[in-house]
């Protein structure tokens, strides 16, 4: 028996029972066969999402044995669509130290993530008071400068952390650096502060955060 | 004009229809975005270590693994899957070394029972040259036992196997121990306590 659709006064006849269930094939549904994040089922272990900065922000900073941010410009933004989703994220911070007053002060950096623009430690960030004791709790590393250093010498911040933000809300990451001493130990973020010495640099800040499913 | 469908053939329609074929149970199954699907390059799932083991290590001049608690594990979804490892390890010299004393790290990974094998990426034969994937460093300008060092690195693996993979690291020192996660000294304003971090993350091919 033919099956007839007729436009006209909307009726369909001569057809079995249905094998496509009423609404189901809908302009939504087909809606250029895109692959919507709202179309995906995510299962765990997936990536949901990734956001990236790549900074050309230069600055200076005169630091002392307080952290403190050298720039809101580094910081990547992202809204997790998940509240329990795990958040992997890579910096690369170039770095040199055009002011240093002695050869074997140290430079300690700290990830941390910003919601409302307080900032706030991450998952992988370590004890305060491990074994009792007054380790500082760090998402980072700190370091010297290295032989023979001068203010055209480029170093890096290079690492990558993971954080369970516990939010559906804009969160930000960023980090904090702080030195040896309490005067002001300049570092240049983004490129060395002198330069025609045939060895400065210039490079980007980049971070890289990627959201994964849990 | 009514469309009309009569055992094979279809009449009434006008253009810019449907192709035949085009959708079919497979297309339609649920809106289903299955792995199978996926394109190569497409990271599939991703796996982390988030360690606050707290050890030390004197391996001297050889390598070897300085806990299993710094293992990420991962089960790849196919055989011929790629894997992206990244790791992040704080360590600190805990004085008494030698300002020129050379450390070494190098990735690797267990499957089963079997012990450490090597990584897709490890470095070619090339004389009496260690074969490693990761690299080396020595004790920076007034090192001491508050002092951080980091291996900080991403490298990739081919396992071959769906079966559980765990990835974790050798290291080695000319001399001395080594402190992971902590500093050697507690106090003195730079001492630090920082967590072991590794990813993984499957590639498909």
């Amino acid at each position: 028996m033919p099956i007839t659709f007729d436009g006209t006064n909307s009726t369909v006849t001569g057809g079995q029972t249905d094998p496509v269930p009423s609404g189901v094939i809908t302009s939504s549904t087909l809606n250029n066969a895109a692959v919507t994040r709202a179309k995906m089922s995510f299962v765990a272990g997936e990536v949901v999402q990734m956001q990236y900065l790549n900074s050309t922000t230069r600055v200076s900073l005169g630091c002392s044995n307080t952290y403190a941010e050298p720039s809101s410009n580094y910081r990547v933004s992202i809204t997790p669509v998940y509240s329990n989703s795990l958040m992997v994220i890579s910096y690369h911070v170039p770095i040199s130290f055009p002011t240093w007053p002695a050869p074997n002060y140290i430079c300690r950096y700290h990830a941390v993530r910003f919601v409302s623009g307080t900032p706030n430690n991450i998952s992988s960030c370590g004890n305060q008071s491990y074994s009792g004791a007054t380790r500082a709790g760090l998402a980072g590393f700190s370091t010297r400068a290295s032989n023979g250093f001068n203010g055209s010498d480029g170093s890096n911040f290079s690492l990558t952390l993971i954080d369970l933000p516990g939010t559906t809300s804009a969160i930000q990451y960023g980090f904090q650096v702080a030195t040896e001493g309490s005067n002001n130990q300049y570092l240049g973020f983004g490129y060395s502060v002198d330069q025609g010495s045939g060895n400065s640099i210039d490079s980007n800040i980049i971070i890289v955060v990627q959201e994964i499913k849990q | 004009m009514p469309i009309v469908i009569s055992g094979t053939t279809i009449t009434g329609l006008g253009s810019g229809g449907l192709p035949a074929n085009s959708v079919g149970t497979t297309a339609l199954a649920d809106g289903a975005v299955t792995r199978d699907r996926l394109g190569a390059g497409t990271i599939l799932q991703t796996t982390y270590l988030n360690s606050t083991t707290r050890t030390t290590h004197a391996p001297g001049n050889t390598l070897s693994e300085v806990s299993s608690s710094y293992r990420c594990s991962i089960t790849p979804l196919y055989a011929n899957s790629i894997i992206k490892i990244t790791y992040h390890v704080p360590w600190n010299m805990g004085g008494g070394w030698a300002a020129n004393y050379i450390v070494k790290v190098s990735a690797k990974r267990w499957i089963g029972g079997a012990g450490a094998s090597d990584l897709s990426s490890v470095g070619v034969s090339n004389g009496s040259r260690w074969l490693m994937s990761g690299y080396a460093d020595r004790p920076h300008n007034g090192y001491d036992a508050n002092d951080m060092n980091n291996w900080s690195w991403t490298t990739y693996d081919a396992p071959n196997t769906t079966s559980a993979v765990q990835y974790g690291f050798y290291a080695g020192t000319e001399g001395g121990t080594m402190y992971y996660g902590y500093s050697g000294y507690a106090s003195g304003g730079f001492a630090w306590d920082a967590n072991i971090v590794i990813t993984c993350q499957e590639i498909k091919q």
